[in-house]
């Protein structure tokens, strides 16, 4: 048995072959795992140490203070215990993330007002709130990705569904089905995103769940035209035909055939949630403050144009996401459709 | 009566493997202005490849390697830029694909696709000249055709739909690759007589390719047999239905079916034409040619040479 | 010889809707009133104009178009032709191979794959013998059982064509609807598969409803034919009387408008305007067209003829 047919084999080689978007590719998914594993590897608290024999994992537990000698029941201060003599004298192998900073803790005891330049302490300076910038870049695009992605997959669902039931179904379902589509494309989706952000909170998954709403229709469209396309191919009256159940034939005959223009329509959805989730950040109808947020870091780079290391590295940072999405983008594409199909 | 495109020396090849394989090889041939042109062969031949290079639409034109000439008003085709070739191509030169299904957007209304003929050339729509050219083809109600999808219409009407594509811009030459396969004998009576009216009257010229050489037969001038990549007769209409000179021509015409003979008394010619990787320099006919002479046939090229006036031939018999 | 096939009055309209919430505007009546019977161990051919309604009697035939009105049996036992049970009950029986053979097989799916498929739905042979079975069909089609694993983009139209009619011998049909089998392949390809399919109803005593346009092919292979036009059989008869004495002048245009190699015999065009099938005349279909009209030809002839030759026509040629 193969895992892949011959044509999806033909279009992995050739989408290795496309070095930019191949290696696009690869980039893209190691920053993001790493982005995943950020609580491990951007934190202000040590991963592991022991203390007075014991075992304590301070990025997923809770410690008080009277866990370590202190007099509160207050969340320990790490920062503090660790410069703290008697501390160090009875804990040992101690372990700290590489980047010991965290996107929201404020550094207000620094000199000046924030925002802090660049400094040895802040690779990439501090914003208003004097929040290490590149801690919240980090977290920002491990944000935007897995926001980008979620809404990715439920526009996907989403628009294979609908497009899929309205192309197979045809007729009067498909007929009817396209005018209520038309008049919610028609809606307003900032003001929905307004409105329904003011009634309830604006939530990660709210978030997701509003915008792929309003985001499924392009995908629906070339869904449908697939199907319609697709049912009428011989093969399909064939397996009627021969007596295959309708389920059957819409999942196994049709949808695989039918999923090219999803596969090349998903770089461009991602690159697509990911400046939506920047425009709705940076214009205050995101996601909820203090999340750490591209779009919040460039509202923030435009008020303080005195700080340009704000913006500058919030812009390259996005500019470089973008573009890696575009290249995987355009490699899918041109391996899934080369000028002058595979017959 | 004129030159209107000539070819010379059209070779196709596409790489494969680090080496190439070479499709078609030193084909030559010029059309006339109001001329019918007939290509015939078996599928496998190169015919449909051929006339495709013609204008630079082979289906995987970025990997495969054409060389050789077009000559259509003294200029080159293969080196035109993209640009000026889209010009011609459906305006001056338009083809008849054979497979129609597969050359008609499935989403979009057949009107909106005979439109687009004329915006791609920014023309103005001409919606009467759209509803005479489907009346000509065969449809008694342009108005239906028009409102339907592609799929709602049969194969031999979307054939149809095709072939008034390609005729409504009045282009001066018509490629037409199995223009009537699909189509049963009155409509393709009805087709070619159109297209021989367009031929009479207004000087187009076309060239027919066709495994039907009943058709050459009645509407073509010349005949150019295609074999393995490569021309191996071409001929006169009468001279080459009077004397083929060919093995394989003349295996041809006895193949074909005669009205009222029974499937077991059709002659087909044996074997199979030579996949493109398979292909030898001398003569690729002859393991199927009963005529073989193993030490003339097997060991260098066969030229295409000249038997009689407009009449080549490349075959060992015939070169004495 | 008993009837395997019988239909009568077959009716199978298109809808043409429009507007905006997509109302019936119309009919394309693309099959008006059909009756045919395919005798046990028969091949049957229809040939007709193009758009002339061929390929819908064909799928209606198999349930897999809307039938609108008229009778069916099979096997002597009526069937409900509304009822998707009733159909599905045949699927084993009634089989159909379509033109195109490049569409004809899911790109995705392995011969072997495509060819399992239906034996397993119908519990043709266990999943350990399949390897075996879908090898033995292969080889009944005269390919190699090597192929198997092969996806169908590596095969020429020929031979995607005997893989389809391995796929419907697995499942052991009474009746093949062949919808235009030959008309995308090469002449030399086409006596191959005819020859093919002629050794296989043989050997597997099948019955053939052979669709074409094709008359030279129709002739060869079959015993009796229908002639339609816009939806109706205009005649019907053995296949040797309607060519060379047909009766209606339909049947008469046909035969004289094949094109032969002798150049001073120009086949003869049909004059005269199409009725649109949305729009069909009461009497005579063919009347715009034909030569020999006369005022009878406004009601709608009845079915006159002999036994075997029959034909729709007020003023029959002789
Ligand atoms: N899905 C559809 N919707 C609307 N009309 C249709 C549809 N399918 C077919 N028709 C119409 O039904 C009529 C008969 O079509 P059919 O495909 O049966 O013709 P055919 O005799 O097989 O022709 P051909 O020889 O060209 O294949 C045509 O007028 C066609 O336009
Ligand atoms: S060259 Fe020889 S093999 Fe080729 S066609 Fe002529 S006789 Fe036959
Ligand atoms: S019924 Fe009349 S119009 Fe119709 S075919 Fe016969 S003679 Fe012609
Ligand atoms: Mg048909």
């Amino acid at each position: 048995m193969r895992i892949f047919s011959d044509l999806t084999q033909a279009r992995l080689v050739r989408f290795r072959k496309m070095r930019r978007a191949y290696y696009s590719f690869w980039v893209l998914s190691v920053a993001y795992i790493f982005s995943l594993l950020a609580t491990l590897l951007v934190n202000d608290r040590p991963i592991y140490f022991s203390y007075q024999g014991e075992s304590y994992f301070p990025i997923f537990c809770h410690y008080t203070e009277q866990d370590f000698g202190g007099q509160y029941l207050t969340e320990a201060n790490y920062n503090n215990l660790l410069q703290n003599e008697h501390f160090l004298d009875k804990a040992s192998s101690i372990i700290s993330p590489p980047i010991y900073q965290n996107p929201l803790r404020s550094h207000l005891y620094l000199e000046d007002a924030p925002p802090h330049a660049p400094s040895w302490d802040h690779w990439l300076g501090t914003d208003e709130s004097a929040r290490d910038v590149l801690a919240r870049l980090i977290y920002g695009f491990r944000n935007c990705m897995s926001f980008s992605l979620l809404l990715t997959i439920a526009i996907a669902i989403l628009g294979i569904l609908i497009g899929g039931i309205q192309g197979y179904a045809g007729g009067l379902t498909d007929l009817i089905s396209q005018r209520l589509i038309e008049i919610w494309a028609s809606l307003p989706f900032l003001y929905v995103v307004i409105i329904i952000g003011s009634i309830y909170e604006r939530g990660f998954f709210m978030l997701v769940a509003i915008l792929a709403l309003f985001s499924w229709i392009g995908l629906s469209y070339y869904m449908r035209a697939e199907f319609l396309k697709l049912k009428n191919m011989n093969y399909i009256r064939v397996a009627r035909a021969l007596g295959l159940s309708k389920t059957r034939i819409f999942f196994k005959h049709i949808l695989p055939n039918g999923l090219t223009p999803v596969v090349t329509l998903l770089p461009f959805s991602l690159i697509g949630g990911i400046s939506a989730l920047t425009s709705l950040d940076f214009l205050g109808f995101g996601l909820n403050p203090p999340t750490p947020s591209w779009g919040e870091l460039l509202s923030q780079g435009l008020k303080n144009l005195h700080a340009p290391w704000i913006t500058v590295s919030t812009v390259c940072a996005l500019f470089i996401t973008l573009m890696l999405a575009a290249f995987i983008g355009e490699g899918v594409r041109e391996a899934f459709d080369p000028k002058g199909d595979e017959k | 009566m004129g030159k209107l495109l000539e070819a010379k020396n059209l070779s196709i090849a596409l790489p494969e493997d680090g080496g190439q394989v070479i499709l078609t090889e030193g084909i030559s041939f010029d059309i006339q202005k109001g001329e019918v042109y007939s290509l015939v062969g078996e599928s496998g031949c190169g015919k449909t490849i051929t006339a495709l290079s013609l204008l630079n639409v082979l289906p995987t034109a970025n990997a495969s390697m054409l060389t050789g000439e077009v000559l259509f008003n003294d200029q080159d085709l293969l080196k035109l830029p993209e640009k000026d070739l889209c010009k011609i191509r459906g305006k001056d030169i338009a083809v008849i694909f054979q497979e129609p299904s597969s050359a008609m957007n499935p989403l979009m209304k057949v009107r909106a696709q005979l439109e687009e003929c004329y915006l791609l050339h920014q023309l103005e729509v001409n919606h009467e000249a759209i509803d005479l050219m489907l009346k000509e083809v065969g449809f008694a109600d342009p108005e239906r055709v028009l409102n339907s999808y592609p799929h709602e219409l049969s194969g031999g009407m979307l054939q149809r739909v095709m072939i008034a594509m390609a005729l409504l811009l009045k282009p001066k030459l018509i490629i037409a690759d199995e223009p009537t396969t699909a189509l049963d004998v009155t409509i393709q009576a009805q087709i070619m007589d159109l297209l021989d009216r367009l031929r009479r009257e207004h000087d187009v010229s076309i060239l027919l390719i066709t495994h039907n050489l009943n058709l050459v037969a009645q509407y073509s001038d010349r005949v150019a047999v295609m074999y393995a990549g490569r021309m191996v007769e071409e001929a006169g209409v009468e001279e080459f239905f009077a004397k083929p000179c060919h093995p394989y021509s003349k295996g041809l015409l006895r193949a074909l079916p005669k009205m009222g003979s029974a499937v077991s008394t059709l002659e087909p010619i044996q074997g199979q034409v030579p996949l493109p990787k398979n292909f030898v320099p001398s003569c690729r006919f002859a393991d199927r040619c009963s005529q073989v002479v193993e030490s003339q046939c097997c060991s260098a090229p066969i030229a295409f040479k000249e038997v009689g006036p407009q009449h080549k031939v490349a075959c060992v018999l015939e070169q004495k | 010889m008993m009837n395997l096939l019988e239909a009568h009055d077959i009716e199978s309209y298109f809808d043409i809707r429009g507007g905006l919430f997509g109302r019936i505007q119309s009919y394309v009546k693309a099959v008006n009133g059909v009756s045919l019977n395919v005798g046990e161990g028969e091949i049957v051919s229809v040939v007709g104009e193009s758009g002339c309604g061929k390929s819908t009697l064909g799928l209606a035939l198999l349930g897999l178009q809307k039938i609108r009105s008229g009778s069916l049996s099979f096997q002597g036992e009526s069937i409900n032709v509304n009822d998707f049970k009733s159909w599905q009950g045949l699927r084993k029986d009634l089989q159909i191979i379509f033109q195109d053979p490049y569409t004809s097989l899911n790109p995705r799916l392995t011969i072997y794959e495509s060819l399992s498929e239906p034996l397993l739905l119908h519990g043709i042979c266990k999943k350990s013998e399949l390897k075996d079975k879908v090898g033995y069909l292969l080889e009944q089609v005269e390919l190699k059982p090597e192929m198997m694993d092969r996806f169908p983009h590596s095969f020429s139209g020929g031979q995607r064509q005997r893989i389809c009619i391995a796929r419907v011998l697995g499942i052991e049909p009474k009746l093949i609807v062949c919808d235009e089998i030959v008309s995308a392949l090469d002449v030399s390809v086409q006596a191959q598969i005819l020859e093919l399919l002629l050794k296989l109803k043989e050997s597997h005593n099948l019955s053939l409803l052979f669709i074409s346009h094709d008359l030279a092919v129709v002739r060869a292979i079959s015993r009796r034919i229908y002639v339609m036009y816009l939806g109706r059989v205009v005649e019907e008869g053995p296949s040797e009387m309607l060519f060379h004495q047909p009766k209606h002048p339909y049947t008469k245009a046909l035969l004289d408008s094949i094109p032969t190699l002798d150049r001073s015999r120009r086949p003869v065009l049909l004059e005269g305007e199409v009725p649109s099938p949305t729009n069909l005349p009461t009497g005579c279909a063919f009347a715009s067209r034909c030569k020999y009209k006369s005022e009878k030809c406004g009601e709608l002839p009845q079915r006159s003829g002999l036994d075997d030759q029959s034909y729709y026509c007020h003023n029959p040629l002789n």
